[in-house]
């Protein structure tokens, strides 16, 4: 099932990107123009694509098992969920305050602590976020986000 | 020759870059023996840190962190059976076993001292061939470029593994990718969509860690991997040298050829680790007296794999310096580093720049030598690393590789690429699509087409992709290595096709 959604997705790509390509613009001097290239490749990879999709089609047929539905991965959706937060509230709340919040949000999400053990989480989260953001200001020159703090 | 080598050392005899390097290795080490971090990981998130180095103290840390990375993968992979880095995969196959049977100490020595000996000789190689074949470069024109680079793409396809059309495939993402942003020459806007951010095409850093970095972590979370190993054997190392020096001693036409067949791929521009290790551990099993004691504890089996991986680190700075084309990704990175710093890798940098160039060479030998002493003495310390819970280390990785995407551009847009790089790498692993055809297809993408382009511009016919020897050599090899490729499939289908006439 897997092969055939890559398959179909891999032809709906190319083929979508194809069309674009007709937008570049193009100049004398250059004969192959800047959509060669790309027309080359992604008339590869719909070719590709093509090819493992009739596979997968050909395989799912001749298969006598029934493919078991596998387990949604919540956890790794759940991390790039928060990770998503983390990088939308970055500019605004800050490296410190964000990644402390991300930090123990992750780790709570991998293996859960007692509430009582929270604040001290927090509190050394705090200091390795502030650690990292003063080592990277000063020695690497890289100002990482202040938020609307500063 | 010489006197630019001790040119070479000269530069890097200095206590901040010998520190450099000495801080680099150690922490190679501890990034590959973790398992599921990368050696190109490691030397990603190393390159912030470089920034306000010079490009030789730079780069020095960089290979630093390189060779102790390809031989970090070492500990994990004899110690729990998990490959530290993809460059340690064949060393599972008999170091595990071996440590299993009571004998950690024998193959962590066996794979320390091959490491060792296979980067001293990949070095070696480096300081003879590099200037010979960078002035064999200065023949090389737009034709043979495209060749070179035609020929490296269909190296990496043919040696994607399980699926050659998802490698195939993997690579055509790759190339698509590095065509979004301003066309190199006319100055067009390609597949930005309005994003002025693209106009420079997607960074290369961002990219390359969301696809392994992240995307690796999420799998490690998937799986349950939480890296909290417990080493439960004791080894000294000391105790072993008698039986290690046996080994080697009966296995000297391995050890080189080894380092011969790592050196070797290295070389060929897009060639990676994990390719070098499986290619010497199959050959020295072709070799061998003894081919059915492999995978059992077979010390021939971990020299193959470790020497071969360290030599392929001194290999892979070949084509870096002298065509300006990364060996692997990890050197890929490295050559983003010397960018950064203004110098452009090439033909010419052996000659206009013979300090810089062999000062690069000499912080390789010297960091194997490095790798080898701090490894040996502290071989305890660094098996320490597997008792750090991965809920405690993960989300600092993400945080490294969000600090590292940001530093490049001090943009919160390059973090964004990473997390939609993290995504696409995460459900290409998930749906068996190999991540080096990708990265590789991003790398050589622009300088296949810029090629082409030229080539075309200089002469309308397309006789000179032939006429010219070595870009008629090139095209010769990739046609050879996609016929290699696809060897196993044509006898895959000759056999089904017998069989269905049989029956």
């Amino acid at each position: 099932m897997a092969n055939i959604v890559s398959g179909v997705l891999f032809i709906a790509f190319s083929t979508f990107m194809y069309l674009e390509t007709f937008s570049f613009r193009k100049a004398r001097f250059d004969r192959l123009g800047p959509a060669f290239f790309p027309r080359i490749v992604l008339v590869v990879m719909g070719i590709l694509g093509l090819a493992l999709l009739i596979t997968a089609l050909r395989d799912s047929v001749g298969s006598s098992k029934k493919q078991r539905a596998g387990r949604l991965p919540v956890q790794v959706i759940a991390t790039f969920a928060m990770f998503g937060v983390y990088v939308m509230i970055l500019p605004s709340l800050g490296f410190v305050f964000s990644t402390t919040l991300f930090v123990v949000g992750f780790q709570q999400l991998l293996k859960p602590t007692r509430w009582t053990r929270l604040p001290f989480q927090l509190l050394v989260t705090v200091v390795i976020s502030y650690g990292l953001n003063y080592v990277f200001l000063n020695f690497f020159n890289v100002f990482l986000p202040e938020g609307f703090w500063s | 020759m010489w006197d630019h080598v001790l040119l070479g050392f000269g530069e890097i005899m200095n206590g901040y870059t010998l520190l450099y390097i000495a801080v680099g290795v150690a922490a190679g080490l501890v990034i590959g023996s973790i398992p599921g971090f990368t050696v190109t990981e490691g030397v990603a998130l190393t390159l912030p840190l470089t920034y306000g180095m010079s490009a030789v103290g730079g780069i020095a840390t960089m290979i630093g962190v390189f060779v102790g990375a390809m031989t970090g993968g070492l500990i994990s992979a004899t110690l729990l059976g998990i490959p530290g880095t993809g460059a340690a995969i064949a060393t599972t196959f008999d170091g595990h076993p071996m440590a299993s049977r009571g004998e950690p100490g024998r193959a962590l020595a066996l794979g320390i001292v091959s490491s060792f000996i296979g980067g001293i000789l990949g070095g070696v190689i480096l300081v003879v061939a590099a200037p010979w074949l960078a002035r064999w470069a200065l023949d090389f024109g737009p034709w043979e470029y495209f060749s070179m680079t035609l020929f490296a793409l269909t190296v990496i396809a043919s040696l994607t593994g399980d699926s050659l059309l998802k490698g195939l495939l993997s690579g055509t993402v790759g190339l698509f990718v590095s065509m979004v942003g301003m066309d190199k020459f006319l100055g067009v806007e390609r597949f930005t969509f309005g994003f002025y951010q693209l106009s420079g095409g997607f960074s290369f850093i961002p990219v390359l860690i969301g696809l392994y970095a992240f995307s690796q972590i999420m799998t490690n979370i998937e799986d349950g991997v939480a890296a909290n190993a417990q080493v439960q054997a004791r080894f000294s190392l000391r105790q072993e040298g008698h039986t290690v020096m046996k080994d080697l001693s009966s296995s000297t036409f391995n050890l080189i050829r080894s380092s011969a067949i790592g050196t070797l791929v290295g070389i060929l521009p897009a060639a990676g680790g994990s390719i070098a290790n499986i290619l010497s551990y199959d050959q020295a099993k072709k070799g061998s007296k003894h081919p059915e004691l492999f995978g059992k504890g077979s010390p021939e089996g971990v020299i193959a794999a470790e020497s071969a991986n360290n030599a392929l680190a001194g290999g892979a700075l070949i084509p870096t310096l002298a065509f300006g084309m990364p060996g692997d990704a990890a050197t890929a990175v490295m050559l983003g580093a010397l960018m950064l710093h203004g110098i452009e890798p090439g033909p010419l940098l052996f000659s206009t720049q013979p300090g810089l160039s062999y000062g690069i060479i000499a912080s390789y030998l010297v960091a194997n030598v490095m790798m080898f002493v701090i490894l040996s003495g502290g071989l305890k310390a660094f098996t320490q690393v597997f008792r750090l819970p991965g809920h405690v280390l993960f989300p600092y990785v993400l945080i490294f590789c969000a600090i590292g995407s940001f530093a490049l551009h001090h943009r919160v847009f390059d973090i964004w690429i990473l997390f939609g790089f993290g995504v696409l790498g995460y459900l290409l692993r998930k749906g068996g699509f190999p991540l080096p055809p990708l990265v590789l297809g991003l790398i050589l993408g622009p300088m296949a087409e810029v090629n082409l382009r030229r080539a075309v511009m200089t002469d309308y016919s397309l006789l000179p992709f032939v006429t010219r020897p070595i870009s008629l050599f090139f095209l010769i090899l990739a046609v050879v290595s996609v016929g290699y490729a696809v060897r196993p499939q044509i006898q895959s289908l000759g056999r089904k096709s017998q069989q269905v006439e049989s029956e």
